[in-house]
């Protein structure tokens, strides 16, 4: 006998009749089991809760609380155990009875032992194969729990694969760009010429703000991973926003306007990644102005924070150049730029990305010329446990 | 041709620094333009530039009855395989196929490697007859 079987040796046994509940005592302790007894169904009951046995012989036939309650109840208390029915001669319809109620055998009196013995053996072999499916599917449980982590964590991989594809341009152009700068700075030491150092060392100055932008855009994106939630007053990471682009506003003439939000809730959310997508949102709006047609014309950018049904939305506006056509399928999509070798394409992505992460929306709507607006859509949660922690 | 004004000055350096003549475009309508009036040994030529694009100056120059001849070499940030793929598909478009182009140097390549390339276009353009 294994183990398990070993565990599985603990009988309950309810029959009205004390020579039975003598006889059938004696005989299955002798056998090896660990018998209880109880008189009536409620005694009976009383013992399973106490004694938690796996497997139940019980008369049918008993005053107060009969074998099919008893069968009932116990099933309803530890649906695993097994119940062996004890049924008179031609108690045929208590039989069915019970077998609809799941009892795993009956045996008939007057009780042949041998029948007893084996009804109790098919009962334990079926606990133990429900106790190793129960482990079985643990088992697989854990495995697929497993499996699903190393998934999540390949499509993290290829997802940081993409980014560094589409990274390629950017970075090989740092490269050249460096490359470029050290030839001319060397033949500038050689020739003794000024120009050469000045144009040399311009262009590194230059690639050095492209790479420390570059690998900034890049810990950003990572980040996204890692948020930290917290309840915050949905103005905050805006306001912080309005200050650092002040001063850049006033030296290029733009107005920039912030309208708050009378929301006395505090959001949850992460702060600072927040603060991250309006800012990002913010010199995009600004960086609009570098292509328009008319340097005279009046510059506005406008941050509008209000509540939308459930929801706070930050609402970016700029009347700048507007955005092409053909880039606005991809431009939520893919890593693409439209500022040449200023741009990285990270900014929108890594936008979209914590937006996505606080449960959120992003849309922008644009035209050519006339100006674009970018809408994130926050939804207003005051409860740490609505979003599953 | 080369679009930003940095890489303009060091391809300028870099081909003086051979002893060449360097003459500067800032993108493919100059660049063109340019050709009107001298014809030179070689042509640098990189690909995303505004105006005209590398790829389609390099279609009208293949495809001119005089400037077939001369040496381009295509350099820039574009990956190789993207940029071949793109010529191709351009093809769909023209009567004759184009072929495909024959130098390519990326644009984080060593200065050393390409002031080779440069000296082999611009000297081989000279010695071979046409």
């Amino acid at each position: 006998m294994n183990v398990k079987a070993m565990e599985n040796n603990k009988i309950l046994l309810v029959d009205d009749e004390a020579g039975i509940r003598k006889v059938l005592k004696i005989t299955l302790e002798s056998s090896g089991y660990d018998v209880c007894l109880a008189s009536d169904g409620e005694t009976g009951l009383k013992t399973f809760i106490e004694k938690n046995p796996c497997i139940v012989i019980t008369d049918i036939k008993m005053p107060g609380i009969d074998g099919i309650e008893v069968l009932k109840r116990i099933k309803d208390l530890n649906p695993e155990t097994e119940v062996i029915m004890i049924t008179g001669h031609g108690d045929m319809n208590l039989v069915v009875k019970s077998l609809q109620h799941e009892a795993a055998d009956f045996i008939t009196k007057p009780i042949d032992i041998g029948d007893l013995e084996s009804a109790i053996k098919k009962a334990q072999e079926r606990i133990s194969i429900s106790q190793n499916i129960n482990s079985y599917m643990d088992d697989l449980e854990s495995l697929v729990k497993e499996k699903d982590k190393k998934i999540n964590e390949s499509e993290k991989l290829v997802t940081i694969g993409q980014t560094i594809a589409g990274m390629s341009h950017a970075i090989k152009n740092i490269a050249g760009g460096l490359k470029g700068s050290s030839f001319v700075l060397e033949q500038g030491i050689e020739l003794e010429n000024r120009e050469y150092l000045k144009q040399g060392w311009e262009m590194m100055k230059g690639n050095i703000n492209k790479i420390t932008k570059l690998s900034l855009d890049l810990l950003n994106y990572a980040k996204t991973t890692k948020l930290d939630f917290k309840l915050e007053n949905p103005n905050k990471p805006v306001r912080e926003v309005m200050q650092l682009m002040n001063h850049r506003a006033k030296e290029e003439n733009i107005i920039f306007k912030l309208l708050p939000c009378m929301e006395k809730r505090l959001v949850f959310m992460d702060c600072d990644a927040i603060h991250n997508c309006i800012l990002n949102l913010v010199v995009n709006a600004f960086d609009s102005f570098n292509k328009i047609a008319n340097p005279d014309q009046i510059k506005n950018v406008n941050i509008i924070v209000e509540k939308e049904n459930n929801n706070i939305v930050y609402k970016v506006q700029d009347n700048g150049c507007g955005i092409n056509d053909t880039i606005k399928k991809s431009i939520l999509k893919d890593f693409i730029t439209t500022k040449g070798m200023n741009g990285t394409g990270f900014g929108l992505m890594t936008t979209k990305k914590i937006v996505e992460e606080h449960d959120g929306e992003i849309h922008f709507s644009s035209e050519k010329g006339k100006g674009t607006l970018f809408v994130v859509k926050i939804p207003l949660r005051s409860k740490v446990e609505e979003r599953g922690f | 041709m080369e679009d930003e004004i940095q890489m303009r000055f060091y391809l300028m350096s870099l081909v003086k620094s051979l002893g060449f003549d360097p003459v500067l475009a800032k993108d493919g309508v100059q660049g063109l333009d340019t050709l009107t009036r001298i014809k030179p040994s070689a042509i640098i030529l990189d690909i995303m530039m505004p105006k005209k694009g590398g790829a389609i100056v390099y279609q009208e120059l293949v495809t001119h009855p005089e400037f077939k001849t001369i040496p381009i070499i295509f350099f820039s940030g574009v990956d190789r395989k993207a940029f071949f793929h793109h010529i191709k598909m351009l093809n769909i478009n023209l009567e004759h196929d184009i072929p495909e182009p024959a130098i390519f140097v990326a644009k984080d390549a060593d200065s050393e490697y390409l002031k080779e390339i440069i000296k082999k276009c611009v000297l081989g353009n000279g010695l071979e007859p046409e």
